[in-house]
């Protein structure tokens, strides 16, 4: 049996609106991947389908070999942690965790609890009661704790702060290195996640734009700054991926490989937020 | 089976109704017990058990839709799934709720109080086990076929969107209050007296054994069942606020 999610020709509209056209994409097994996208570029559409909270209109996604649109068995492998609140608002933390134990036989309940400990979370509180934040991370909480093979995340640090964030990412890395499994990181905050990722998916107005090992994302070009005058000389019949000018000084990035660039010139490795936003701007 | 835990799902959003429900109708009951004893009246009514519960299903199935849609869903099970959780969950309820009404009927008769009189009104030659069978199954018909009516009710509702449940909220009951009566009018006499007979025919029907009355409510049952499986063959999770 073929293992990992298998996204193919997939297409959602809402009445004129096409959110996805015809996406193909493989996610493997044991690996991290980071989502990217402007807004409504047809990222939590694309996790939505996956999960099965929205029918294609066309196309199929099949989990482990097997149809994973409304298929029991292959949705038990996907766990989707999304923006909003689909428990009842009377619902605690606790509850929470049992439902989501009853639902995802390997949840790790012992594990759910520690969790919620370090991040200072009350599991008798109702999630009614709790700051956006909080909500957020009972929700962050239970992901993990779920030890589905497939473990969605749709902008998970949602009005988190800076050290719950960090948290977060550190526990997200130390439960991935203890028991594998693949994970699929949408988000805004490229910065945060470009060190975590293993494959960089990006989508545009629908479709994948690329689909690559983060290492080889980032050996896709280079950055170099300097005098303005000097950068621009350099860059000519170069493909510039964009350009930053501040005051006298200029910093480019390009595709391809560094050649005879002039040691007057700073070369630093390609920045995954700066190659995002040119992709995506172009 | 994932229907067993959404089942378990359904009844435990349920069981704080339910006692609400029953704490309602244990109430009313000894109100009408004090009436009876303080005013000297012979003989308080305390009827509508059946009609009640089968309210109560149609509220159930109302709520279930959005709610049980969402939560299955977002929990890795399939639409078929929540559907046959549903369908299966209103039979147990309207089950259940038979049985505890006959307790409670049997209850309140004991008080003194006169707690079948709906029944006795439609089917007055019904007496005894045999008689009470069938009404009962009438009656678990009825809870079932109301409760999937609502399900229904809630997916449509579930599945339109703002100006869809504005126009619908609107002209439903418009049609139902002003248009049929007008139609009524307006038509061809004939019309409306071949209209009034297969009406009245069809009541003498129902009325000739509770099991006919049952055969109605199991038609209404998958009728309804069909219309809410098509509402939620390729339904979205969709949060409000």
């Amino acid at each position: 049996m073929k293992k990992g999610i298998e996204v193919k020709e997939l297409t959602m509209r809402f009445g004129n609106i096409t959110a996805l056209d015809r996406v193909d994409l493989i996610l493997e097994e044991n690996r991290i991947y980071g989502l990217l996208g402007r807004n409504g570029a047809g990222k939590s559409t694309l996790l939505n389908v996956i999960g099965n909270r929205l029918y294609p209109s066309e196309g199929a996604v099949v989990i482990d070999g097997e149809i994973g649109m409304d298929n029991d068995r292959a949705q038990g492998k996907v766990y989707y942690m999304g923006e909003k609140n689909i428990y009842p608002e009377g619902t605690t933390v606790k509850q929470l965790f049992r439902w989501s134990k009853n639902f995802y036989p390997d949840f790790d309940m012992e594990y759910a609890f520690q969790l919620a400990g370090q991040f200072g979370l009350n599991p008798k509180k109702k999630l009614k009661g709790l700051s956006t934040g909080y909500l957020t991370i009972a929700k962050l909480i239970a992901a993990p704790a779920a030890n589905a093979p497939y473990t969605f995340f749709d902008e998970p640090v949602l009005g988190l702060d800076a050290n719950h964030r960090e948290m977060f990412y550190r526990e997200l890395i130390h439960r991935y290195s203890e028991q594998p499994r693949t994970i699929v990181i949408s988000t805004h905050l490229i910065e945060e996640i470009a060190d975590i990722i293993e494959q960089v998916v990006i989508i545009k107005e629908g479709k994948i734009l690329l689909d690559r090992p983060a290492e080889q994302v980032k050996q896709m070009g280079y950055q170099v700054s300097g005098k303005a005058s000097e950068v621009d000389a350099y860059c000519a019949g170069k493909k510039v991926l964009g350009e930053e000018l501040l005051g006298g000084f200029k910093s480019a990035c390009l595709l391809g490989q560094p050649e005879n660039v002039p040691a007057s010139l700073e070369m630093t490795a390609l920045d995954l937020q700066k190659l995002f936003v040119q992709l995506t701007n172009a | 089976m994932k229907i067993g835990k959404m089942f378990r799902w359904y009844w435990q959003n349920t069981y704080w109704g339910l006692v609400g429900f029953y704490g309602a109708m244990l109430f009313l009951m000894l109100l009408g017990f004090v009436i009876m004893v303080f005013s000297s009246t012979e003989e308080v009514s305390v009827n509508g058990f059946a009609f009640s519960a089968e309210i109560m299903l149609l509220v159930m199935g109302i709520i279930f839709f959005p709610a049980g849609t969402r939560f299955g869903l977002s929990n890795g099970v399939s639409r078929k799934t929540v559907f046959c959780g549903m369908v299966l969950f209103l039979l147990a309820l309207s089950v259940g709720m038979t049985l505890v009404n006959l307790l409670g009927q049997w209850a309140g008769s004991a008080m003194g109080l006169n707690t079948d009189a709906v029944e006795k009104m439609v089917y007055p030659s019904l007496t005894g086990l045999g008689g009470r069978f069938g009404v009962i199954v009438s009656q678990i018909a009825g809870g079932w076929a109301l409760g999937m009516l609502g399900y229904f009710i809630g997916g449509a509702y579930y599945r339109m969107n703002k100006i869809w449940k504005i126009v619908v909220s609107i002209t439903v009951p418009a049609l139902l209050v002003f248009g049929l009566p007008l139609l009524l009018v307006a038509a061809p006499a004939g019309v409306v007296e071949t209209l009034g007979n297969w009406f009245f025919s069809a009541i003498e029907w129902v009325v000739r054994s509770p099991y006919n009355l049952a055969l109605l409510w199991l038609g209404g049952t998958v009728f309804f069942g069909i219309f809410s499986w098509l509402l939620i063959r390729r339904a979205p999770v969709k949060i409000a606020g």
